[in-house]
């Protein structure tokens, strides 16, 4: 199972519209002859325009797809793939290991990311192994899961090798954790079964993660309506962004996370909740700061902060303000504690856990910013209804 | 008889042994005795008999299987821990390794009946332990650590801790086992001294049958058919010594508790002299395999006097001359056609 | 007695108790006062030392104010308790079963602290949901941690009780703690990455979550606990010898082994309720007391040890501050690479001692 959870992301530095590839118009998935590199047109504008880790090239008759960097630590690791239709004849230059035939028919997945963009294009049929079921939020899926249409593969070591074999996907899509030699990694390939890396969760900046979208259109050959989704959801968002950064008159200070035992775990500047923090206004305490992973700070030095915090948002896994008085009793002597402002993402979560700003959310970064302009500028916004946020009490 | 009520240690159909779960083992048949004040007793037995089992029970350390004990006439069974420490002290061939511990401190850890619930050591605890160290002839060792002490100081040491003990009784499992020669006399001398002048009851297992049978005031003697106890000359007497040894290879002076091995007699040789010469000489021969004349004999050693400082050997056919036992043993040996 | 006459009377007047331990006491709790006053400075927010005693005098702004008596003081307070806590059931250990490698958690309370919280952050994946264990406040984790501990000390009593040599008993406990850890191992297996993360921290050990009620039961704990030992100084000193001798000399050895484990239970039990597991401690400050006291009175060494448990934890808690970065360090670490080095210089270095016990 995989929530991204955002105590545990790898970020990179928040950039947009970065990428300068050579990249060809988007032909048809129709099919073409098949043409060798050198044939290849350049456009004008790349296919993919925030999201860091992902390249799209499209030549006649296949995409030329890059995932770049997929774990954290790596400067210069490129997974290569050709999407070759499956009526198409692969071209003779191409690496066969390295073509994936689509449209993909069957697919496992490890993260409610994956799944919610796959089921936004309609395709939550093709979904045949999953990893944490019982993480998914979606209604449809989980009913799927019920009616034993999506089978649990357990996750990272403990993954049922042997079943996802048996349910021969086209592709098994995972995020990376570590090195590529991570073993059960290796051994789904022995076994013959595609891996996929993912690299969404790494990207830090919220339009970036949706573009993946775009990836999975590739996959399904749903890019139009890849696009299309996306198109609106960029729209949507910047649209939203400038009004903000033009209306406002202030930006509240904003703590995120949430204490375990001596340390705080501190999302970094460059992390995506802090873009979404400051595209909708806020000062995030945190925001001159750079890193890779969180940063563990001691208690005294968050402390220093967090007393001339106005709100308090993701809080850790808290429901209450009870409970995070339990957690640590000096919280509850600060500002934002005593004004109640304190909101948690976990409006929308299942019985079990899953939460959905995890998994639909990667798709509405424009929600999400709607919902924190809404909480750190109350009355900016009509219609004051949180979707994914909710205040603690 | 033995009169319970007026002896400091007594026991009667006692049965010693091993219990484990239900099982118990009784090592020897039911045994009875009992220890007068001042009495250093020594035990003796074959290895494994129980002597060990035996002293540990005596020490309280182990209860009896059957049977009673009493000490100063009441059962042991009835008294407090620290009563009895009070009244029996211990020592047997466990070696104690403590680093840091002086002889002062290990010997203050014997007042640990006498001391308050800190342990603190008040004036007459200090008294006592200096005491200790004083008799048992430790004076000058006081500040040294335990774990540099010679196994016979160490020893010593033991013993001043159970001096400390203030106990009436001693119990000491092999206290002179691991020590050297010198060591082991003065250890027996220490405890006979102790029984002397401090009137204390010390019972001891010991392998060294000469030393327990010159020493002690009584013997305890294991067998498998149970305990013979007695003066160790009523024992002498009685052949009870006689049952440890295997006859045929060794055998066993009843008139002065020593023992010789028996070798095979080769012949027979008049030694002529006198004193320690004859003595010894006679006994090198004996060691040969020869046994000593008393009259006249056709060989004939003659040991050096006044007037010769050789040994002369005059044996048919030859007349040789030796400057030491150990040529005449040598050259005896090597011709052995005497007759 | 005649006897006296024959010893020197110099000799009853020198008594046992030498200035030397009194010079080091002095001098050792100057020290824990330095390190204490040292830690309440040293954070990982940098304070001018200005600022801090301003602050003691409420002359400061608020923020400092509450760093230093809401952060820094409990740390400081928890650092001190930690460190007599675990020392002194060390040296228990270490004399109850004459190994000088025993330390604190040779009976098993670790893993009992840690299967009780084990099943509070990762429960059993397919039973338990994460929603149960949200907002899992301290005292959830106090309560499991003991609860953990307190069924292994029952049955090592148990055990203890029943059977006669004080060896075996160790190696019970030492196949205890390993059969608790493979358990903790695959609810381990079984967990994501968030409850996993959450529970390795808290095997990190820390000091700084203690604030107000749980301190004071902390602080009332230890001090219970060391009542305990104190009132065993004899009967350790007795153990020494081993336990035959011990018995000879009049110690009731199973009433003594009950009161000294119930000590160490207590004082292990309390800080790794609250503290998480702090290795190397109570194996490493022991021997430190030993060499600079040279003596093995019980007596001496447990003040000792009190003392010298104290300033190792206080400089600990100092170094994994981190002074002037932002990040800290995870106690435990900090607590072994001090401690590692002491046992292997004690090792090495004493030679006049060969035994090193």
């Amino acid at each position: 199972m995989k929530t991204t959870d955002h105590r545990n992301p790898f970020f990179v530095i928040q950039v947009l519209n970065r990428f300068v590839f050579a990249s060809v118009i988007l032909i048809s998935c129709t099919g073409n002859t098949a043409k060798s590199p050198s044939d290849l047109k350049t456009a004008e504008t790349p296919i993919v325009s925030y999201a860091k880790r992902l390249k799209i090239e499209n030549s006649d008759g296949y995409s030329h797809i890059f995932v770049l960097n997929p774990w954290q630590g790596l400067r210069d690791l490129a997974q290569e793939w050709y999407l070759i239709r499956s009526d198409e004849e692969i071209p003779s230059f191409i690496d066969t290991l390295k073509v994936i035939r689509v449209p993909v028919k069957k697919v496992v997945c490890m993260s409610t990311t994956h799944i919610a963009m796959i089921s936004a294009l309609g395709e939550a049929g093709s979904v045949v192994g999953f990893s944490g079921t019982r993480f998914i939020f979606s209604d449809t899926l989980v009913q799927c899961v019920r009616r034993g249409e999506i089978r649990e593969v357990g996750y990272e070591d403990n993954l049922n090798k042997e079943l996802i074999v048996k349910l021969d996907p086209d592709l098994v899509m995972v995020y990376g954790i570590g090195s590529e030699s991570s073993g059960y990694i290796g051994k789904l390939r022995e076994m013959g079964v595609k891996v996929v890396y993912n690299a969404d969760y790494l990207e830090n900046n919220p339009l970036g993660k949706a573009e993946w979208i775009r990836f999975m259109g590739a996959l399904f050959c749903k890019e139009e309506l890849a696009d299309s989704i996306f198109a609106g959801i960029e729209k949507e968002y910047n649209k939203l962004k400038s009004y903000i950064s033009a209306t406002i008159v202030e930006r509240p200070k904003v703590l995120l996370g949430l204490p375990f035992r001596d340390t705080w775990y501190i999302s970094p500047g460059n992390s995506y909740i802090s873009a979404l923090v400051g595209d909708a206004g806020g000062d995030y305490l945190w925001k001159d700061t750079e890193s890779s992973v969180s940063m563990p700070l001691g208690l005294e030095n968050v402390y220093m902060k967090a007393v001339s915090a106005d709100y308090w948002l993701n809080a850790g896994s808290a429901g209450t303000r009870g409970e995070i008085a339990a957690i640590d009793e000096r919280l509850s002597q600060l500002e934002c504690f005593k004004t109640g402002n304190i909101f948690n993402n976990n409006k929308r979560t299942g019985k079990e856990g899953g939460n959905d700003y995890w998994e639909g959310g990667s798709l509405n970064p424009h929600i999400i910013l709607r919902d924190i302009a809404s909480i750190l500028h109350p009355g900016l916004l009509e219609g004051n209804e949180l979707i994914y946020y909710r205040r603690l009490n | 008889m033995e009169n319970s009520a007026d002896k400091i240690l007594s026991f009667s159909n006692l049965g010693i042994g091993f219990e484990s779960g239900k099982f118990s083992r009784l090592l020897l048949p039911p045994i009875a005795g009992s220890a007068g004040k001042g009495e250093l007793i020594a035990v003796i037995g074959k290895n494994g008999i129980g002597k060990s089992t035996l002293l540990r029970t005596f020490a309280g350390l182990q209860p009896p299987l059957a049977g009673i004990l009493t000490i100063d006439g009441k059962n042991i069974a009835e008294f407090s821990r620290i009563g009895l420490s009070e009244r029996i002290g211990y020592i047997s061939t466990e070696i104690i390794r403590v680093s840091n511990m002086k002889v002062y401190d290990l010997v203050s850890l014997g007042r640990f009946p006498h001391t308050n619930w800190l342990g603190r050591i008040d004036r007459s605890d200090h008294e006592a332990i200096i005491d200790s160290i004083h008799k048992t002839g430790m004076s000058g060792f006081r500040e040294r650590p335990v774990t540099e002490l010679s196994d016979g100081e160490r020893q010593r040491a033991m013993i001043a801790m159970v001096l400390a003990q203030d106990a009436d009784i001693m119990i000491m499992d092999e206290p002179t086992a691991f020590l050297d020669l010198s060591s082991k006399f003065e250890i027996i001398h220490l405890l006979h001294e102790l029984t002397r002048s401090r009137g204390k009851t010390i019972v001891f297992s010991t392998h060294d049958l000469a030393t327990a049978v010159s020493q002690a005031d009584k013997i305890w003697l294991l067998k498998e058919e149970g305990l013979a106890g007695g003066a160790p000359e009523d024992l002498m007497l009685d052949g009870s010594f006689k049952t440890l040894f295997d006859e045929t290879k060794v055998r066993f002076n009843s008139r002065d508790g020593s023992f010789s091995f028996r070798n095979d007699e080769k012949g027979r040789i008049l030694v002529k002299g006198e004193g320690d010469l004859k003595h010894w000489t006679e006994r090198a021969l004996s060691r040969a395999g020869y046994s000593i004349a008393e009259t006249e004999s056709a060989a004939e050693v003659e040991v050096p006097s006044p007037v010769n400082s050789r040994w002369k050997c005059k044996v048919p056919g030859y007349s040789l001359e030796f400057e030491s036992i150990y040529d005449l043993v040598t050259w005896i040996r090597r011709n052995d056609s005497i007759s | 007695m005649a006897l006296m006459s024959e010893i020197r009377q110099k000799d009853i007047v020198a008594y046992p108790t030498a200035n030397r331990p009194v010079l080091l006491f002095g001098g050792l709790l100057i020290m824990l006062i330095l390190f204490f006053i040292l830690d309440l400075f040293l954070g990982s927010v940098s304070l001018r030392p200005g600022e801090i005693i301003g602050a003691i005098f409420n002359n400061s702004d608020e923020t400092t104010r509450t760093i230093l008596t809401q952060f820094r003081m409990p740390k400081a307070i928890t650092a001190l308790m930690a460190g007599i806590a675990l020392s002194i059931s060390g040296l228990q250990m270490q004399t109850l079963f004459r190994n000088p490698m025993a330390g604190p958690y040779v009976l098993g309370l670790s893993s009992g602290a840690s299967l009780g919280v084990a099943f509070v952050i990762l429960g059993f994946s397919s039973e338990m949901s994460p929603e149960s264990i949200r907002g899992f406040g301290n005292w959830a984790i106090v309560a499991a941690s003991w609860a953990g501990a307190a069924i292994v000390m029952l049955f090592i009593m148990v055990i203890s009780s029943r059977i006669k040599n004080i060896m075996t008993v160790l190696i019970l406990g030492i196949m205890l703690s390993s059969a608790i850890s493979a358990i903790v191992s695959i609810m381990q297996y079984f967990s994501n990455e968030t409850m996993l993360k959450a529970y390795v921290v808290w095997t990190m050990g820390s000091l700084g979550n203690l604030t107000g009620s749980q301190l004071n039961v902390m602080i009332a704990s230890v001090v219970a606990g060391v009542l305990l030992s104190l009132i065993s100084v004899k009967m350790l000193n007795a153990h020494l010898l081993g336990e035959n001798y011990a018995r000879s000399i009049g110690l009731d050895v199973r009433r003594s082994r009950f009161i000294i484990i119930a000590g160490t239970s207590i004082l292990t039990g309390t800080i790794t309720a609250f503290c998480g597991p702090i290795g190397f401690i109570g194996i490493a400050v022991p021997h430190l007391a030993r060499i600079i006291f040279r003596t093995p009175d019980h007596r001496i060494l447990i003040p000792g040890t009190i003392l010298a448990g104290a300033i190792v934890m206080l400089a600990s808690d100092i170094v994994s501050q981190m002074p002037g970065s932002d990040t800290t360090l995870p106690v435990n670490s900090v607590t072994a690479l001090i401690g590692i080095p002491v046992v292997i210089w004690v090792i090495l270095h004493d030679k006049r001692n060969r035994d090193i016990f």
